[in-house]
């Protein structure tokens, strides 16, 4: 059957829209999701859960709250007590932690789906996700790797920082498309650029 | 005589010449102007008409206490009126008119007004129009509302865009004149991030064109360097243009950047206005302080100006109000302007103080240029109507007051006027305790703060630069230690010589005793100083009802030029002090915002984030109607050439009753459950059994609130023996998330149970009809489908066209009906692979109405069934609720209330006379009493073509036992009656023979 349809699709398209100044701000790319695996570990089983996620992906968990961790095309997000959000470009991993990791030790969720991801990195980064960002992103407040959940226009959204002019927005599969209308609204005024979908 | 621009001086550029229209005719000014300082030097003498009595007025002051000199600018869509003249910056082809005059500027007939003025005096509208003669209202207010108000604005949708924006820094400083600019410099090198804001397009303040050295070089030249040195740091910004105009809990400000208000067009992309949000952890407020005016008769009259307005005319803008200005103050501060106008060789034919003695500096100034001093006299009244031509002076002493038999007259085509000065606390005052009265400035200095804030400088009443540089540089350091930074002392520059604000004289009112002629004290609202006295006398004595009553200070000013004065009439005709008659707190805005600042990006399309199922491309395609739901996008229904909505929803609904439909339901709550307690869980949120539902199998499960009436309904599919994938109605899919969650962290945090939401998961369609296995039989590539091997409430995993698929045999239509999940992403091609085969079986794609129609005819509740008023009971969903077991809800749901006979219970209601019921009608006993007793009420309607009649759902009281019964379903609102008559819900199929097959 047909490939997988991104609610993007017809909108993330490579393009340039330059500002009044002819440079562009900040270059958007839509990433392509392969894997996203929320994981719950039960309070007393932490360690174990810990042990089976970094068995499976060869990444180690974050070991403090809104912290993130990276081992090749592994990215393991804090985003709660005992919760991480596992993203992956092995398309089985929700199998592989699934083995893993059994009611006894928490539970494990699919989400790759569930999900759209959008990249903004460039030297206006920071200016236009301040337009809906009401948290500090100064990198000492806001260091690369952080995550922090929160809202951009009414809409939930997960930022992850890549780099001081990089983050990563998880947003609702469903508020994807309004919520890039917006982002490439307030994008508008520094220019921006749209690199081609999955190439970030 | 009017203004003129001066051969020199000034911060314009005279190679720069720009053109701008007042009221039509052309002008020129240069840039750098102001539209205020353009016109003055175009001799422009009147700017606009008075609120109430439309009395001529020029300009007042050089900033935004500006009273007066309100225009409209721009044309069209960009139409925005009450635009202080002051603050705004000159452009090439600026267009701007008059207000509050009619049919012109030079003749205004509501200037009659004044002759009627008693009769407008504070009060007016209460007395005219409440009490006896309170009709009297319904008469006049249309002429009355047609009469007030000031600029009008525009219908039409504003063509500029306007943004948002977050800032954060350690520490905030609301004005960048001397004090500001010294605590930035005090505050930035210790490393603290800084943003300085201030509303003026150049920082600088009172240095900006001033003569007084700093350091060593002009004022001006040093403020220059010193931006030059801030702007040069990472850890500064710097925000000109813009106003800190509200300061909130936890030290969070609104400003509004003015980004392109000074061009004719914003450029593109580029926002008009942007509102910012700064969280600071220190505040310093260098707001700098207002000249006050005096009170006399005729203290409006075009040509009488706040003195350091005259002051920055001259120095800043290189104009002169005036040929032969005269000035009246009680302090020495004000001599500043007399030296500026020597300087720039204007004549000042009069000094006017009512202190027998004044400073040394001050009368070397005043002797230097010639003009008569005049110690020991007020001007009591200035003449001339359009213009003013003369000032009468008289002798005064602080023990006999005004004498007013001795006055005399002075030619003079302009007054510079100062009652001292009042420092700007508004900021301060919207986080501190009562505002403290400083009795050598005569002046109210902020209260104890509330929140960490610190003021310094003129708005702490630190009247002279020298002293603000010092306290700025004290201020900065302090904020940035606060912040945990260790700044290293910086050196103060020296200050040349200047003229002080000290010893002040607190004169207040020059009129003479008995004298004429109207004396404001608030201009822009047109009170005078009578009207304070009459408030008086009527008994609004508290500053707080004085203010309301006259209006006094309630102005779009916020009497930033007016309250001190009203606040020391009412002390003397209380023969009470200023403190003891106390002051009015300041609330945000400091300056009036536009409403597109606030709205920011949410607007028209982004006014709410929209939400997109994964067929939704799909809808809009084939036609579908979309209306929105919450903040989906639903199809509604999918209009054929031609059909009207009832027509469509029909047609729809009777497809899928004959062969098979396909609605997209991905909007429905979709939530993960898992662990090992999940079962256990689930059995304690839902009312009904949960524990013993064998894996492969749904359930559908009422929840409760826990006052015990009915809170959600859905399925939830048993997939594993640890994990459940619950199903809520879209409105509930995030509070129930929620609630679950807070039962597990909260309630019973020992249970072994992860909830998440999955709504964006799945993608979830439901196909209905008879049928509706032979389709599905037909798509799948892994799944019995017979009776036997997938049955009724049956969970399958299994794969359609290679895509995993989850399926459930559920019905909400009545029909033969699946509900088939795939991953989001696959949603759009599964649902065309289904319709693409359904081809075959003749199948339709129905939308909300439809849907809604069905399990109408079913009796099926939805929404406006669970209202949060009703029961399960209510809606005969008793038998869910287990009289087994403990759940959230069921200790509250034998209240008295909730089991009472009486309560309105869920009926079906057919229409008799062929109408359409119409959803929200009362039920009324026809013919009964009047007015009649509603017995409930339509909850759902439709047209039902199974029964080919319209039909409705409705919560009647006793219900049940009115089975049979005829009533009307009326609404008034609409002049709507419906002869109606009650039965059972369950319209169609009441044994369920057509889903179980």
């Amino acid at each position: 059957m047909s490939d997988l349809l991104s609610p993007l699709q017809g909108h993330s398209e490579p393009r340039v829209a330059v500002a009044a100044q002819g440079e562009a701000g900040v270059a958007l790319t839509e990433r392509r999701i392969v894997s996203l695996v929320q994981v719950a570990a039960w309070s007393d089983r932490l360690a174990q859960v810990e042990d089976a996620v970094a068995a499976v992906t060869h990444c180690t968990p974050p070991q403090r709250p809104r912290g993130s961790s990276l081992r090749e095309t592994t990215t393991i997000m804090a985003i709660g007590p005992g919760r991480y959000l596992v993203e992956s470009a092995d398309p089985e991993l929700a199998k592989k932690l699934t083995a893993v990791i059994g009611p006894d030790l928490g539970a494990v969720t699919n989400l790759s789906q569930a999900r759209s991801v959008v990249r903004i990195n460039g030297p206006k980064a920071t200016w236009v996700l301040s337009k809906g960002l009401a948290i500090d992103l100064d990198p000492a407040a806001f260091p690369p790797l952080d995550v922090a959940q929160t809202a951009i226009h009414e809409v939930g959204v997960l930022v992850r920082r890549i780099a001081e002019d990089s983050f990563d927005l998880y947003v609702f599969r469903g508020f994807a498309l309004s919520f890039w209308a917006w982002l490439t609204e307030a994008a508008a005024e520094t220019g921006y650029r749209v690199d081609p979908p999955g190439s970030a | 005589m009017s203004g003129f621009r001066l051969p020199s001086c000034g911060l314009i550029d005279r190679s720069r010449p720009l053109h701008f229209t007042f009221d039509g005719k052309r002008y020129q000014g240069f840039a750098g102007d102001s539209l205020a300082s353009a016109l003055l030097a175009n001799g422009v003498d009147i700017l606009g008409r008075s609120f109430k009595y439309h009395r001529p007025r020029g300009l007042f002051s050089a900033g935004v206490e500006e009273p007066n000199a309100m225009v409209t600018l721009r044309s069209s869509a960009r139409t925005e009126p009450n635009c202080k003249a002051p603050m705004v910056e000159l452009f090439e082809g600026l267009e701007a008119k008059s207000q509050n005059r009619w049919p012109s500027l030079g003749l205004d007939i509501m200037a009659l007004n004044g002759l009627a003025g008693p009769l407008l005096s504070a009060g007016f509208y209460y007395k005219t129009f409440m009490g006896p003669t309170r009709k009297a209202w319904m008469f006049y207010e249309h002429f009355i509302r047609k009469a007030a108000g000031m600029g009008a604005g525009t219908q039409l949708r504003d063509p500029d865009r306007y943004e948002e924006t977050n800032a954060f820094c350690d520490v905030l400083i609301a004005g960048a004149g001397p004090t500001g600019l010294m605590a930035a410099l005090a505050a930035a090198q210790s490393g603290a991030r800084i943003v300085l804001v201030d509303d003026q397009a150049e920082m600088g303040g009172s240095l900006r064109g001033t003569s007084l050295t700093v350091g060593e070089a002009a004022g001006d030249i040093w403020c220059r360097s010193a931006l030059a040195v801030l702007s040069a740091l990472p850890n500064v910004t710097l925000l000109p243009r813009t106003t800190v105009y509200g300061y909130y809990d936890d030290n969070t400000f609104g400003a509004v950047e003015r980004v392109s208000d000074h061009l004719p067009v914003p450029p593109e992309a580029t926002p008009r206005q942007r509102h910012w949000t700064i969280r600071a952890k220190q505040l310093v407020i260098a707001a700098g302080a207002i000249e006050r005016p005096l009170i006399f008769a005729g203290n409006d009259t075009p040509g009488v100006m706040l003195a350091d307005a005259i002051r920055i005319y001259v120095e800043r803008y290189g104009v002169s109000p005036g040929q032969r200005i005269a000035l009246f103050a009680n302090n020495d501060g004000a001599y500043r302007t007399v030296a500026a106008l020597a300087k720039a060789g204007v004549t000042v034919v009069a000094v006017v103080d009512p202190r027998p003695e004044i400073g040394a500096e001050a009368r070397s100034v005043v002797e230097g240029c010639g003009a008569e001093l005049l110690t020991g006299h007020v001007v009591t009244r200035a003449r001339g109507g359009r213009r003013l031509a003369a000032i009468e002076v008289t002798p005064y002493d602080p023990a006999n007051g005004v004498q007013d038999r001795l006055h005399r007259s002075i030619p003079v085509d302009c007054l510079a006027v100062s009652g001292g000065w009042t420092p700007t606390i508004h900021l301060a005052s919207q986080a501190s305790g009562p505002a403290r009265w400083d009795e050598a400035l005569a002046a109210f200095l902020p209260g104890e703060p509330t929140q960490p804030w610190q003021a310094a400088g003129a708005c702490s009443g630190e009247l002279s630069t020298a002293a603000c540089l010092t306290a700025g540089i004290q201020a900065g350091a302090e904020a940035a230690r606060a912040c945990g930074f260790a700044p290293s002392p910086i050196s103060v520059p020296a200050v040349g010589p200047e003229i002080t604000c000290d010893a002040i004289l607190p004169l207040w009112d020059a009129r003479p005793a008995g004298g004429k002629g109207k004396a404001f004290v608030d201009l822009q609202h047109d009170v005078t100083a009578s009207d304070v006295s009459l408030a008086h006398r009527e008994g609004f004595r508290s500053v707080e009802h004085l203010k309301r009553y006259t209006t006094l200070g309630m102005a779009t000013d916020q009497g930033k030029t007016s309250n001190m004065a009203g606040l020391a009439l009412m002390a003397q005709e209380r023969g009470l002090s200023i403190p003891e008659v106390g002051t009015t707190r300041f609330r945000p805005p400091y300056t009036p915002i536009a409403l597109g600042a606030l709205a920011g990006q949410a607007r028209g399309a982004h006014f709410r984030p929209l939400r997109r199922t994964p067929m939704h491309d799909w809808h809009v395609a084939e036609g579908a109607d979309m209306m929105e739901v919450g903040l989906w996008q639903r199809p509604r229904v999918y209009r054929r050439d031609g059909e009207t909505v009832e027509q469509a929803y029909i047609r729809e609904a009777r497809q899928v009753r004959q062969s098979v439909g396909i609605v997209d339901v991905s909007t429905l709550g979709k939530i993960d459950v898992q662990g090992p307690d999940a079962a256990e869980f689930l059995n304690r949120v839902y009312s009904n059994g949960f524990l013993k539902l064998p894996e492969g199998k749904a359930r559908y499960g009422l929840m409760l609130r826990e006052d015990g009436f009915l809170w959600d309904d859905g399925t939830t599919w048993r997939l594993g023996e640890h994990r459940f994938l619950m199903t809520t109605t879209t409105a509930n899919a995030a509070p129930v998330l929620a609630q679950l969650e807070f039962l597990l962290a909260a309630v019973w945090p020992e249970m072994k149970v992860a909830v998440t939401s999955v709504s964006d998961q799945w993608a979830a369609m439901a196909v209905s009809g008879p049928k509706a296995r032979d389709l599905l039989a037909a798509v799948l590539d892994d799944i019995g489908m017979s009776n036997e091997a997938f049955p009724f409430m049956g969970v399958r995993e299994g794969h359609l066209d290679g895509v995993p698929v989850l399926v459930a045999r559920l019905s909400f239509s009545g029909e033969l009906a699946y509900e088939v999940y795939a991953g989001a992403h696959s949603g759009e091609a599964v649902w065309r692979r289904i319709m693409a085969a359904g081809e075959a079986f003749d199948v339709v794609a129905y939308g909300l109405e439809a849907l809604g129609t069905l399990r109408i005819e079913k009796g099926h509740v939805a929404g406006p069934e669970l209202d949060g008023r009703t029961t399960a009971e209510d809606l005969g969903l008793g038998g869910m609720t287990s009289r087994r077991k403990d759940y959230i809800g069921s200790a509250m749901m034998d209240r008295e209330g909730l089991v009472d006979d009486n309560r309105m219970k869920l009926v079906g209601l057919i229409s008799r006379d062929g109408q359409p019921v119409r959803s929200g009608s009362h039920l009324i006993v026809p013919n009964g009493e009047s007015p009649p007793r509603s017995l409930g009420h339509v909850t759902s309607s439709t047209y039902s073509p199974a029964l080919e009649k319209y039909i409705a759902l409705g919560l009647l009281e006793d219900g049940r036992n009115r089975i049979g019964e005829a009533l009307v379903a009326t609404y008034p609102l609409k002049g709507h009656n419906v002869d109606v008559e009650v039965v059972s819900s369950h319209f169609f199929d009441p044994e369920g023979s057509r889903m179980h097959v």
